[in-house]
């Protein structure tokens, strides 16, 4: 991988996840399976990018971003696993073992960010309405959050990427085989840590044996996806006309 | 009000849009820990407040200050919030008998219940159905499956209820949300929502996640395996436990590097004693 083509990533993996625009582009970078596109894109290989988002994204699938807090960055994962990928040869199973520890960094590098905009931008918006700067308002919440995001993020992206080459490919051919087998048996588990959180935030006690039921008839019947969906809009709209009271819900 | 406008000065579209629009493009950038989304709100206003108060600096000032208060909402539904908050800005400044601390209190009371509508219809399910529906064909290796969705997203989902949402939250005040949040039929969509999707999410569990263990007996010649015999049980059981320890567990509000952390330290131990 050329330096050119690192900094190109990391630039646009720091600047994308600022989330400018809010609702249109943070749907892109949570969701691995559209920044995973986009990456793909930049290396010139959309196929691999789509493929690999799509599978890292199925390991955090149901992990959704409920205020503002990410629980794993599968973004950072796409910028450093899809870049490997195309350039090293990485093949997908190796991919999806370094996509979780690099998911973790990126939870680990946001908290740092969201400091800096607590502790610095904020008191510098809050003195610039005292003086009614409406231009120093702008750059305290826009350009210097979207600099401090493109350093931060973008620069432990480029160091990941950097040493990552060479790094990245020897520590896979040397991990032994229980330790590759931990991430695989991790990788299938974790959505079940994604599930289980939504069904905290959007569950509730009454709507719970849905989840329960849809999991086994999946299990035993083996659906694809639409034909699920239909049975289950079947069902909430039978449910809706025979119990007033279930639908008023707790919600 | 120091003075009283002559005619009364409505916001144009065009500035309202600007507004929405600004509020947009900030809204996430400074995301911070004490107040959330606020310097994305205040920028959000800036046109509008400007449009307002273009004549009196010192209301502007203070209208700016009113702007800073903790904001945490979903961004679609929000929008109701923005339109409402907007609109009282401007009977403010054209001198309606409005207390400016209501301002404040409306929008902070009404972020709860519009959160709660909107995480849960948008976030937790179309959202969520939409992308599972476009990650299954993305996962066979379906090129156009992610920039399809995105633009079915914004274009037929999104864009359409911001400028409802708008329109709605801008004209009817603060009257709007008490009408909208006392239909029934939105507490019915809710409902359906919920069951649906937790049909949709419960099925998206057994087919995404795994889980087996590879421990065998053997009785005379033959050889027994736990996972066949769990498997004929209940299939997916051991899955559904697991997921159900971490329901749990979330519950107790555990930070998820521990939980990923933890959940890696049990499978290196399962793996090294050969049971997974």
């Amino acid at each position: 991988m050329s330096l050119m083509q690192i900094l190109l990533i990391s630039v646009f993996y720091g600047a994308f996840t600022a989330s400018w625009l809010g609702a249109f582009t943070s749907i892109v970078f949570t969701q691995a399976f559209a920044f995973g596109w986009l990456i793909g894109l930049l290396m010139g290989d959309v196929a691999t990018g789509a493929l690999i988002g799509a599978q890292i994204n199925a390991m955090y699938l149901g992990m959704t971003y409920y205020g503002g807090t990410l629980p794993a960055d599968t973004a950072i994962a796409c910028a450093i696993c899809i870049p490997l990928a195309i350039s090293s040869g990485l093949d997908i199973g190796s991919c999806l073992i370094i996509a979780v520890p690099c998911a973790a960094l990126g939870s680990i590098i946001a908290p740092i960010v969201q400091t800096i905009n607590t502790s610095v931008w904020t008191p510098y918006v809050d003195k610039a309405c005292e003086e009614s700067n409406t231009m120093k308002i702008k750059l305290g919440a826009g350009l210097f959050p979207f600099l401090t995001n493109l350093i931060i993020k973008g620069g432990v992206c480029f160091i990941c990427l950097y040493l990552g080459d060479q790094f990245v490919a020897g520590l896979i051919a040397n991990m032994p085989a229980w330790l590759q087998t931990s991430f695989t048996v991790m990788g299938n588990l974790l959505p079940a840590l994604g599930f289980a959180t939504y069904i905290r935030v959007i569950g509730t006690t009454k709507t719970l044996p849905f989840f329960i039921f849809g999991f086994f008839l999946m299990k035993i019947l083996d659906l694809p996806i639409i034909g699920l969906a239909v049975i289950a809009f079947t069902f909430a709209y039978m449910i809706l006309y025979s119990d007033k009271q279930l639908m008023g819900g707790e919600q | 009000m120091t003075t009283t406008p002559v005619e009364y000065r409505a916001i144009p579209k065009n500035i309202l849009l600007k507004s929405w629009f600004l509020w947009q493009f900030y809204n996430h950038l400074s995301t911070g820990y004490d107040r959330k989304y606020v310097n994305g709100w205040t920028c959000g206003c800036l046109p509008a407040l400007e449009y307002l108060y273009h004549d009196n600096p010192d209301e502007f000032k203070e209208s700016l200050e009113r702007t800073r208060d903790y904001f945490l909402c979903e961004q679609t539904f929000g929008t109701i919030i923005f339109g409402i908050y907007l609109s009282m800005e401007e009977q403010y400044a054209n001198g309606a008998d409005i207390d400016p601390n209501m301002i404040r209190q409306v929008k902070s009371s009404l972020m709860g219940p519009i959160s709660g509508i909107g995480d849960s219809l948008m976030g937790g399910t179309i959202r969520q159905i939409l992308l599972v529906l476009f990650l299954s064909y993305a996962l066979e290796g379906a090129v156009w499956a992610a920039p399809a969705w995105w633009l079915i997203y914004i274009c037929c989902i999104s864009m359409p209820l911001f400028m409802i949402f708008l329109k709605t939250g801008y004209k009817y005040g603060k009257e709007a949300v008490s009408k909208l949040l006392g239909t029934p039929w939105l507490k019915a969509l809710t409902g359906a929502a919920g069951v649906a999707s937790m049909a949709i999410m419960g099925g998206m569990a057994a087919k995404y996640t795994s889980f087996s263990i590879q421990y065998s007996w053997s009785v005379g010649e033959t050889v027994y395996f736990l996972q066949d015999k769990l498997d004929a049980a209940c299939p997916g059981l051991l899955v559904l436990i697991i997921l159900f320890i971490y329901y749990g567990l979330v519950g107790k509000k555990i930070n998820y590097i521990w939980l990923i952390i933890g959940t890696w330290i049990l499978c290196a131990i399962l793996a090294m004693i050969g049971l997974v």
